[in-house]
C-alpha cells in the first residue's frame, strides 16, 4: 500500500520496529495539562487488562507550543514504547470544528491506522488529548471487544445533559439510524477503537482525498462503521469533560457534520435503499441515559435565529425545498413565541429535502448545508419549548417518537432520490 | 436617331448584363457562407456540446452554483447548451459578415476587418460579464447565509452591497473594455465607488454607533456576552 504520506521518521522506525498488538494513539494539541495522565492511564488501563499483549503509544501531536510532546514523555517514564509523531495538517483541516481541537486529525489518525497495519497490530485505541475524565477502565471498554469478541469497531457512548448533543440527536444519529439500520449515539471523537481487520478492510482504502478533511474523520469513520458490514458496539463511558469546548461557528459545523452524511449517502446509496428498519448496536460496559441537568439555553436566540431565516432566506429554501415542504415552513410563523411548534414531521421532511437537493446539486453545496442551520434552530427551539420543565423522559421519547419518524419516511427519500437518478 | 436609341438600351443592357454577372457570384458567396455558416455553427455546437458533456462541465456548473447564478439570470438550459448555442451563433455572425464583406459594397467595405479587430474586445467583454454575473450572485448568496447566520439584521442589505458592487464593478471594466468612453466611464465609476464608501462611512460613524457600540461592549465586557448567549454543545 502506498505510505508516502507518512513522515520520514515513522517510515524509518517502522523498518526497525518489533511488532505490536494493541496501539495506543494520542491526539494532541497544546495538551499539556490533560494530555500526559491521559497517557499514563491508557498505558496502565491496557497493560492491566491486557498483560500479555505488547503495547505502543503513539502520540500524534499537530505541533503543540506548551511542550505537550515532552511531557508525555516525561509523564510516563521510559518503560513503555513512546512514538511522538508531528503529523501533517492541511490547511483545509484548520477550518474544522472537533471536539478535539487537533488540526490535521485525518492525518493523525491516517498515520496510526497505517502503523497497526504495518506493525500487525490487533487493535487501535484513539484518544483525543483534551479528555480529562477518560480512567483505566476505558481501554478495556473499548479495546476487549475487539481483542476477545471480534468487533471491528468499538464506538465512545457518554453520558450527556438533556438537550446537550441536539444536532447529533435531532439528525445525525436518527438519521444514521433510519438510513444504514444500526442505532449508535453518534457521539463524536473523545475516543474509540477499531480492529486491524477494519484498517485494512475499511480504512487504509479510503481515497483520503479533500473530502474527509473537509467533512472531519470522526463522522467519517463512524459512518463507514455503520455503512459496511462491520461488526460494531457501543461503549458506555461515563461522562465527557473537556479541558477547553471546542469553539466554532454553528453553521460551520453543521455543514461540516450533516455534510459527512450527505456526502457518504451518496457512496452507500445502494446500501442504504434496501435497509427497511433498525436495531440497537450491542453495549459494553453501563448503559447511558440521558442526565438531568439542564444547560442555560437561549431559545429566544434560536426562535430569532430561525425567524431571521424565514425572513431573508426564503429564495434560499425556495430552491432547496419543494413547494409542499416550503409551504409548510412558511406556515410556522414565529408570532408566539411560547406556542411556536416545529413538527418532527416536517423537520424530517425538510432534513430529506436537503439531503435530495445535495444530491441533485441545486445549489453550491456548502451554501446548501449552511442554510440548514436556521431550520434546525428553528426545531431545536420548538424540541426545548416542548420538553422544558418536564421529566428527562419526556426528552428521551421525544427523540424516540423523531427517530421513528425518520424511519417511516424513509420511502419518501428513497423515492424522490430514485426520480432525481432517472 | 434610332440607332443613338437602340445603342444606349444595349449599352444600357450590357452595363446591367456586366454588373449582374459581376455581382451574382458575389451574391452566390453570400448565400454560400450563410449556408456554410449554418453547417459549421451547427457543428462547432454539437462538437463543444460533446465535449462539456464528457468534461461533466454542467455537473461542475451545478456544483459551483454557475446553473443557479444562470438560472437567475433567465438561462434555464444547462450549460453545455448555452456555450452551444453561443458558439453557434458567434460562428455564424462571424460568417454573415464574411458574407456582406464579399459582396464587396463600399459601405460595407473593411467590415470584417474592423470586426475582426474588435472581437477580442467583445469576447472579452463578454467573458468578464458572465464571470462578474456568476461572481455577484455566489458572493451575494454567501454572504446572505452568513449573515443570517450571525443574525445581523441588514443582511439582506449587505448581500445587495455585495451583490452590486461586483456589478457595478464588472460594468466598469466591460465598458473599459470595449473602449466606450472610457475616461467618462473611470472618472463615473471613481465617483460612485467614493460616494458609496463615503456613504457607508457616514452611515457607520452615524447610523451605526449604536451597532459599533455594542460590538464594543461585546468585545471587552464580557459578562453582558454570556448573558445573550447559551452554553449548548450542539454535537
Amino acid at each position: 500500500m502506498e505510505d508516502s504520506f507518512l513522515p520520514e521518521s515513522v517510515r524509518t522506525r517502522l523498518e526497525e520496529a518489533e511488532q505490536a498488538d494493541i496501539v495506543i494513539g494520542l491526539l494532541t494539541f497544546n495538551d499539556k495539562a490533560t494530555a500526559p495522565a491521559l497517557a499514563r492511564a491508557m498505558i496502565k488501563g491496557c497493560a492491566r487488562s491486557f498483560p500479555l499483549q505488547r503495547l505502543l503509544a503513539v502520540n500524534c501531536d499537530a505541533g503543540s507550543q506548551d511542550g505537550t510532546a515532552q511531557a508525555i514523555e516525561q509523564g510516563i517514564g521510559e518503560s513503555s514504547r513512546l512514538w511522538t509523531i508531528h503529523h501533517p495538517v492541511l490547511s483545509s483541516s484548520y477550518k474544522l470544528v472537533s471536539e478535539s481541537g487537533v488540526p490535521g486529525r485525518e492525518s493523525a489518525v491516517r498515520i496510526l491506522a497505517t502503523i497497526t497495519d504495518k506493525l500487525n497490530a490487533a487493535a487501535c485505541l484513539v484518544v483525543d488529548g483534551n479528555v480529562k475524565s477518560a480512567d483505566e477502565h476505558w481501554p478495556e471498554l473499548l479495546v476487549d471487544p475487539i481483542i476477545s469478541k471480534g468487533v471491528d469497531c468499538v464506538l465512545p457512548w457518554f453520558l450527556r445533559n438533556r438537550y446537550e448533543g441536539t444536532l447529533t440527536n435531532t439528525l445525525l444519529a436518527p438519521l444514521t439510524a433510519a438510513l444504514y439500520g444500526k442505532r449508535i449515539p453518534y457521539h463524536l471523537g473523545g475516543a474509540y477503537a477499531f480492529s486491524g481487520n477494519m484498517i485494512r478492510s475499511t480504512l487504509l482504502p479510503q481515497p483520503w482525498d479533500q473530502e474527509i478533511a473537509r467533512h472531519g474523520i470522526d463522522g467519517w469513520v463512524m459512518t463507514l462503521a455503520v455503512a459496511e458490514s462491520l461488526q460494531i458496539c457501543r461503549a458506555g463511558l461515563g461522562p465527557r469533560l473537556q479541558q477547553a469546548k471546542p469553539i466554532g461557528e454553528l453553521s460551520a459545523l453543521v455543514a461540516q457534520s450533516v455534510g459527512c452524511l450527505f456526502y457518504l449517502m451518496e457512496r452507500y446509496q445502494e446500501k442504504w435503499e434496501t435497509v427497511k428498519d433498525s436495531a440497537v448496536v450491542p453495549t459494553v460496559g453501563p448503559l447511558m441515559g440521558v442526565g438531568a441537568a439542564t444547560e442555560s439555553i437561549n431559545v429566544e436566540r434560536m426562535i430569532n435565529g430561525f425567524r431571521q431565516g424565514l425572513r431573508d432566506l426564503l429564495p434560499v429554501w425556495q430552491i432547496i425545498l419543494p413547494a409542499e415542504t416550503f409551504q409548510q415552513v412558511l406556515e410556522l410563523g414565529v408570532e408566539d413565541t411560547d406556542g411556536f411548534r416545529f413538527p418532527p414531521s416536517l423537520w424530517v421532511q425538510v432534513v430529506y429535502d436537503f439531503a435530495l437537493a445535495y444530491h441533485d446539486r441545486l445549489l453550491h453545496r456548502d451554501h446548501l448545508l449552511k442554510a440548514l442551520t436556521p431550520l434546525y434552530l428553528g426545531y431545536t427551539a420548538s424540541l426545548v419549548l416542548t420538553t422544558r420543565g418536564q421529566p428527562v423522559k419526556r426528552v428521551e421519547e421525544e427523540l424516540e417518537r423523531l427517530a421513528v419518524e425518520y424511519e417511516i419516511m424513509k420511502p419518501y427519500l428513497i423515492q424522490r432520490w430514485r426520480w432525481s437518478d432517472e | 436617331m434610332s440607332n443613338v436609341w437602340g445603342d444606349a438600351i444595349v449599352e444600357a443592357f450590357r452595363d446591367m448584363m456586366m454588373r449582374m454577372a459581376l455581382f451574382f457570384p458575389k451574391l452566390l458567396a453570400l448565400v454560400s457562407f450563410i449556408v456554410v455558416g449554418i453547417l459549421v455553427g451547427l457543428t462547432m455546437k454539437a462538437v463543444l456540446q460533446h465535449l462539456l458533456r464528457a468534461a461533466r462541465a454542467d455537473v461542475l456548473s451545478e456544483r459551483w452554483g454557475l446553473q443557479a447564478s444562470l438560472a437567475k439570470a433567465g438561462f434555464t438550459q444547462p450549460f453545455s447548451q448555452i456555450v452551444g448555442r453561443l458558439a453557434f451563433w458567434t460562428v455564424f455572425v462571424i460568417f454573415i459578415f464574411m458574407g456582406v464583406d464579399a459582396l464587396g459594397l463600399p459601405t460595407t467595405a473593411d467590415l470584417m476587418g474592423q470586426l475582426v479587430g474588435y472581437l477580442p474586445s467583445v469576447i472579452a467583454a463578454g467573458l468578464l460579464i458572465l464571470v462578474g454575473v456568476l461572481l455577484g450572485n455566489f458572493l451575494a448568496e454567501a454572504t446572505l447565509i452568513a449573515t443570517v447566520n450571525a443574525q445581523i439584521q441588514e443582511a439582506r442589505f449587505i448581500a445587495g452591497l455585495v451583490r452590486w458592487g461586483i456589478f457595478l464593478f464588472t460594468a466598469a471594466m466591460v465598458l473599459t473594455q470595449l473602449g466606450i468612453a472610457k475616461e467618462i466611464v473611470v472618472a463615473a465609476f471613481s465617483i460612485v465607488f467614493g460616494g458609496v464608501i463615503l456613504a457607508l462611512a457616514i452611515a457607520v460613524g452615524l447610523g451605526g454607533r449604536n451597532i459599533a457600540r455594542d460590538a464594543l461592549e461585546r468585545r471587552w465586557r464580557k459578562a453582558k456576552e454570556t448573558d445573550e448567549r447559551d452554553d449548548m454543545a450542539h454535537l
